[in-house]
């Protein structure tokens, strides 16, 4: 009862727009139910937003194993891992390779709630220097800033499953590196592994492209009302039934893309042609909606969070080079500002080193 | 003795209306006050305009430009400032969209991305928009003329626009250039824009239809324009022969709007546009040499009887440089 009191006074928080003197001192008094979670985290929003900054901007790396499962397993294109432990390591490393990252919180969209687990997808700017040999080669002393977004499943206050996806491709450049040397390298290195993370990515290639042939969908036109029926629908026209004019339907003519490894575009025709240079070079390839939340933003806007894998083989000349004639798959999330009906604005990110890698026979 | 507080509450200052940001960019300025963008912009701010951070984020980052701009251009003083802005409402967090203009007077007195300091006393104006709320800017365009400054300190442009693409080029990320060419050029013709305000749709319609005699029909008899490069004009048929030199080099270039803004009580409109098409045509002290170029814009008018009275634009022509000079042929590919 005191709960649903509560509740009663405040909306949700949201991050968009609002500063971060604000976001890290919420008004005390939760604003959802949040059954099993501490209770300074006023929401769920509130709760991703400050273990983040705890954890890597406050440094207390010991704080996942207070917020995520032992057994909470982390799915990236370039591997998988499982537990706090393996976080806590991979979280250490990361700091050192960039100990100035500044996390900047962009947006947080959710959905669930505390009995059955909620759901957040975080998109987060990060800004760091290079100082210490990282993941991708020794310390360059240069600056970078790349997006990531962290989907999460979260449970009784501790995250029990996480995807992962960031900008790695977007980093390396920015630090000097060669990507083409790094991916040959990992790839080989996967290749010297045992077969795991291969099974599990080329079962994940079977699940998407075992779709039949792709029927007509008709794209709801109002987005708010089923966004999960929205992104199904507009996934499925745009993408897998190759409907590219369609682009002109759901995102308005002065929509802004943000995307992977420096994609930055503007209006119809340059977000078509995107999609066309991806399917060019995987011919083939079909993408699965995985899961889709959505919060509203602003008066009359929504936010819609689409995290979506892609499979197809690697037929086609163009963005990834000479055929290699590999079975790829990509692992991403897409968040959309909708306005009026249509996408005025659209972040998209997946890890395109990882990419290369599986161009390079790895993964 | 008394006790000094290290940690005071430092002074708030807040941001709700076009007037408070216009005082905030005096103050920055003219006082060096950069400090104060910690409380009157947001955290994750985004912005774009300066010369070594053409796209930034985040309010650290702004305050690194900010100093930058103000050593290599100290004693700065803003003159002529004017603001307006619209808001759109809202329950929980009101948005404000603004818009100023105001001419910078400054003694190159330090290093720039225009070589060493000259010490030599530039004036130039600067355009700027911004999104406003919950007190902070959100995000900001900064549009400055520095082809202007570049000319006043006897700098070549062409050599600052070689030095700038370097510059560029040094974040390594592939330069994507994708989707339909020559949008002016289809079978079907330019598509009329989707613009609510009469006055700005009019005016992006008879540019991307190369209709300049309507465009010219938009202005008073005595109307007087400010453009990029120092350039003034008085009358329509003059600001008609400048677009008419720009779709020249650009004979596929479409403007795009962005956003917009209507200050009924002042009688004034705004609106951010982008340009992008190919230089396949004789200008910018360039070759045409087929590149896919981009213009960032500012539009701002005065407007007496439903007609433009007065016009303030502004792109900055050596970043069109920038993008001339700099690396070509791209393929969309990572090989």
């Amino acid at each position: 009862m005191t709960s649903e009191l509560k509740t009663a006074t405040l909306p949700v928080s949201r991050v968009h727009m609002a500063d971060i003197s604000d976001i890290l001192s919420p008004q005390p008094g939760q604003r959802q139910g949040m059954a099993g979670f501490d209770e300074e985290f006023v929401d769920i929003v509130d709760y991703i937003l400050r273990i983040t900054h705890r954890i890597w901007e406050e440094k207390n790396i010991g704080l996942v194993y207070d917020f995520y499962s032992h057994n909470c397993p982390i799915h990236t294109l370039a591997g998988e891992s499982y537990g706090a432990e393996a976080a806590v390591q991979g979280t250490i490393k990361s700091l050192n390779a960039f100990p100035d990252r500044i996390l900047y919180g962009d947006n947080v969209v959710w959905g669930g709630n505390d009995k059955d687990a909620f759901y957040s997808s975080h998109r987060i700017t990060s800004t760091v220097t290079n100082l210490g040999d990282s993941e991708f080669g020794p310390a360059t002393g240069k600056k970078a800033s790349f997006v990531t977004i962290a989907d999460c499943v979260v449970k009784e206050n501790r995250i029990v499953e996480e995807w992962l996806m960031r900008d790695n491709l977007s980093t390396v450049l920015q630090l000097g590196l060669n990507p083409h040397e790094i991916a040959r390298q990992q790839a080989a290195s996967d290749r010297a592994k045992h077969e795991h993370f291969h099974d599990w990515r080329l079962g994940e290639i079977d699940r998407i492209l075992a779709q039949t042939a792709p029927k007509a969908m008709t794209i709801p036109d109002q987005p708010d009302k089923d966004p999960e029926a929205y992104a199904k629908a507009l996934v499925h026209e745009l993408w897998n039934r190759r409907m590219f004019g369609k682009v002109r339907d759901v995102y308005a003519s002065n929509a802004v893309y943000h995307g992977p490894s420096g994609r930055e575009l503007n209006g119809h025709g340059e977000i078509i042609g995107n999609i066309v240079n991806l399917l060019a070079a995987l011919p083939d390839a079909r993408m699965s909606v995985d899961h889709v939340c959505a919060i509203p933003c602003g008066e009359n806007g929504t936010d819609i969070a689409v995290r979506w894998t892609l499979a197809g083989n690697h037929e086609g000349p163009g963005l990834y080079g000479t055929p290699s004639h590999r079975r790829i798959m990509i692992l991403g999330s897409s968040h959309w500002r909708i306005e009026g009906g249509k996408i005025q604005e659209e972040w998209t990110i997946f890890d395109e080193l990882a990419v290369l890698r599986q161009v390079y026979g790895g993964g | 003795m008394a006790e000094v507080k290290l940690n005071a509450s430092p002074q708030i200052e807040s941001i709700h209306c076009a007037g408070d940001w216009a005082k905030l960019q005096r103050r920055v300025r003219e006082d060096l006050a950069v400090g104060l963008i910690y409380s009157t912009y947001v955290h994750n701010c985004a912005f774009s305009g300066f010369q070594a951070t053409p796209r930034g984020y985040g309010r650290d980052a702004l305050i690194a430009s900010w100093l930058g701009e103000l050593n290599g251009f100290s004693e700065q003083t803003l003159n002529d400032i004017a603001s307006f802005g619209a808001s759109l409402g809202g329950q929980d967090t009101p948005l404000t969209f603004a818009m100023s203009r105001g001419e910078v007077s400054a003694t190159n007195s330090a290093e720039t991305v225009f070589g060493s300091g000259t010490g030599r006393k530039v004036a130039y104006r600067s355009q700027s928009a911004c999104v406003i709320a919950g007190g902070r800017v959100q995000h900001e365009w900064l549009f400055t003329d520095n082809l202007h400054i570049a000319l006043q300190l006897g700098v070549p442009p062409l050599a600052v626009a070689q030095r700038l693409a370097k510059l560029k080029a040094r974040t390594n990320l592939p330069h994507w250039d994708f989707g339909e060419r020559a949008s002016a050029e289809g079978q079907t013709g330019p598509l009329p824009c989707e613009l609510d305000i009469v006055l700005l749709k009019n005016w992006v319609d008879a540019l991307n239809t190369r209709r300049l005699d309507h465009l010219a029909k938009l202005y008073t008899s005595d109307t007087q324009c400010l453009a990029p490069g120092g350039r003034r004009f008085s009358g329509a048929a003059e600001i008609s022969r400048f677009w008419l030199s720009l779709f020249a080099a650009i004979p596929d270039g479409q403007i795009n709007a962005q956003l917009t803004v209507n200050d009924a009580k002042q009688h004034e409109l705004g609106m951010n546009w982008q340009l992008r098409g190919h230089h396949t045509g004789p200008g910018f002290l360039a070759q045409p040499n087929g590149a896919r170029v981009t213009l960032q814009g500012n539009l701002q008018l005065k407007v007496t009887d439903t007609l433009i009275k007065e016009e303030w634009l502004m792109f900055d022509e050596l970043d069109l440089l920038t993008q001339l000079v700099g690396p070509q042929g791209v393929s969309n590919s990572l090989f």
